[in-house]
């Protein structure tokens, strides 16, 4: 390699660093956007407890707070989604279009920033929660920091597909709730498995064991209750998120390689 | 057009004794369609390094499209163009590293103040550390952009985002800036300021393209100028050689001492280069020529020879660049 390319890679990375910060730099800028969604969550868990136990335990709130922590994590991956589209309608992508970064390497930087941004927030109340439930505190819980970026990872590619679907016009938004409602509605995030397998067939019931989400609030609530995690779920957790990156990636490529061919999305 | 013709091939002409490195953009068969709409049509342009090129052509010309894919924000449909020696089409990445554009619209990151704006922009030009700081403060003063430095872009006002638009470019000095409207929606003192900022730019190195309307922001700045009507090249030459290759362009008025007589009338219709001439009053006349400094050497002469009529008064007024613009524009309407 020469020493033009290797400058070229070294500044490409820098580009793609850059990028990934403008969008970290707007997730904190839009905390009160993601803290209202997470409000909206944890309105809707406790109507749920409320229902299926006539009153809330402090079993209910070991469930709960992991069902709080995987919510604010799935809200904060998907609003990278939400600005990548503002950006497509803004203008901001043609801008981008224009930097010295390459299609390949802003469709990673915004998925990689879905990641660190669902890994922010859940470790966030992550460490909020530990002060509630002090079993929380143990080493394996840092573990657990890991499979919030890898999940988030993945979620980052849902808001990629998102985006596809969208069309760069002010779709995203609502897609992204129907997503919210099926995935952590098909979840564990807000019901146990035993009330769900009481309405749903034994295949529903199993796929939803193996959403990624229950698994990420399955292993936090393992931890809570000094259970052991399960390496499998972990496992599933990495082959699914891998999956949605790529398909993520080919996704965002697309829309960008469509801005630059026809001037918009 | 066989004007608009003439003129370019005076100008290929003359660039074609120059080397391929000369040259900052070389565009060969440019061509962009937006759906069936072909908005700008096999563009062959050579523009010199060092020099502040000016676009004019009216709304729908293709000056942004001719913009946007030299700055690899749009891909060509057909053709393509090299920058400072690097193809669109086959290495954007490279040309994004020796040029930045200033859209016509300014694009901003919505809740980010100018500061973090301007810093984001030369950061991924590699300018950091204290450089970067010092770069950025330097430019928000020169742009009066300092007192506004902790307002969020989305809070700006047209002129302020628009000379913060232009002002990114001034934080890393591309060797190609590329301007869109640079000017539009800033008071008169911002313009005459932001136009000397480019000029400065232009003599520390950079080539400059100025897309505009304003023909004021086109004398003041260009070098030569490129005018372009629906996607198709007119002309490109010096602004001087432009005036002079209107036809009729020069207005020349002579005053006599005494009535004009139609012997003198016919004399004045039959020197070469005069177009038009007109009684503006018994003892003046009007007359439009090509070119007032081969034609009033010629005028006199014969004058001089006739001694029947003294002339006690000659103005001779250039055709503005409207004049020019409208000449070639109007041609293609």
């Amino acid at each position: 390699m020469s020493t033009e390319q290797t400058v070229v890679t070294i500044r490409e990375r820098q580009a793609m660093f850059r990028v990934l910060q403008v969008d970290l730099s707007y997730f904190f800028r839009t905390k009160w956007l993601i803290g209202t969604l997470v409000a909206l969550n944890i309105s809707d868990m406790l109507v749920a407890g409320l229902v299926y136990t006539n009153m809330m335990s402090i079993n209910y709130f070991y469930f709960f707070v992991p069902g709080v922590i995987v919510s604010g994590m799935f809200a904060a991956a998907l609003d990278v989604g939400r600005r990548v589209n503002l950006g497509l309608n803004e203008g901001v992508t043609q801008y981008y279009l224009s930097l010295p970064v390459s299609l390949n390497g802003l469709s990673f930087a915004h998925i990689v920033s879905a990641g660190l941004g669902g890994t922010i927030y859940g470790s966030i109340l992550l460490g909020v929660a530990v002060i509630f439930v002090p079993k929380l505190a143990s080493p394996i819980t840092l573990a657990i920091v890991p499979l919030f970026f890898i999940v988030s990872m993945g979620l980052g590619g849902i808001a990629a597909i998102l985006n596809l679907v969208s069309k760069g016009g002010d779709r995203y938004w609502v897609f992204a709730q129907g997503v919210q409602m099926i995935l952590l509605g098909m979840s564990t995030v807000f019901y146990p498995i035993s009330e769900i397998g009481a309405f749903f067939p034994s295949l529903v019931t199993n796929a939803i064991s193996l959403n990624p989400l229950s698994q990420v609030a399955g292993t936090l609530r393992n931890v809570a209750n000094s259970e052991p995690i399960s390496l499998t779920g972990f496992g599933l957790v990495f082959a699914t998120s891998i999956i949605l990156f790529l398909v993520g990636m080919i996704c965002y490529r697309y829309v960008f390689q469509k801005v630059w061919e026809v001037g918009k999305f | 057009m066989p004007v608009a013709k003439q003129s370019f091939d005076i100008t290929s002409s003359e660039i074609s004794e120059q080397k391929e490195e000369e040259f900052a953009v070389i565009s060969t068969e440019l061509s962009k369609d937006y759906g069936k709409k072909r908005a700008l049509n096999r563009l062959n342009l050579k523009i010199d390094k060092g020099q502040i090129l000016v676009l004019l052509g009216p709304n729908g010309s293709g000056k942004t499209t001719f913009l946007h894919l030299i700055s690899t924000v749009l891909k060509p449909t057909e053709g393509t163009a090299l920058v400072m020696g690097y193809d669109i089409r086959r290495e954007p990445l490279k040309v994004r590293q020796v040029s930045a554009i200033s859209f016509q619209d300014p694009r901003g990151f919505w809740r980010h103040k100018p500061a973090q704006i301007l810093s984001f922009h030369a950061s991924m030009y590699g300018v950091s550390g204290e450089e970067r700081k010092r770069k950025v403060e330097e430019t928000l003063k020169d742009f009066e952009l300092w007192e506004s430095r902790s307002t969020k872009f989305m809070h700006l006002s047209g002129g302020q985002s628009k000379r913060l638009e232009v002002a990114k470019l001034f934080v890393h000095r591309p060797k190609l800036a590329i301007f869109d409207e640079p000017t539009t929606m800033v008071d008169l003192d911002g313009k005459r300021m932001m136009w000397d900022k480019i000029r400065q730019l232009k003599e520390e190195g950079s080539t400059v393209i100025v897309a505009t309307n304003e023909v004021r922001e086109a004398e003041y700045l260009a070098d030569k100028i490129t005018i372009l009507a629906n996607g198709e090249h007119l002309v490109t030459d010096s602004l001087e050689r432009l005036k002079d290759s209107v036809k009729g362009g020069d207005i020349v008025d002579l005053e006599f001492a005494l009535p004009i007589e139609d012997n003198l009338l016919k004399l004045v219709q039959n020197i070469q280069g005069t177009a038009e001439s007109k009684l503006v009053s018994e003892s003046r006349l009007r007359i439009r020529v090509n070119r007032s400094e081969d034609w009033l050497p010629i005028m006199t002469d014969k004058m001089h020879e006739v001694g029947s009529n003294r002339i006690t008064s000659i103005k001779v007024a250039e055709p503005s660049l409207d004049d020019v613009f409208l000449e070639y524009t109007e041609k293609t309407a």
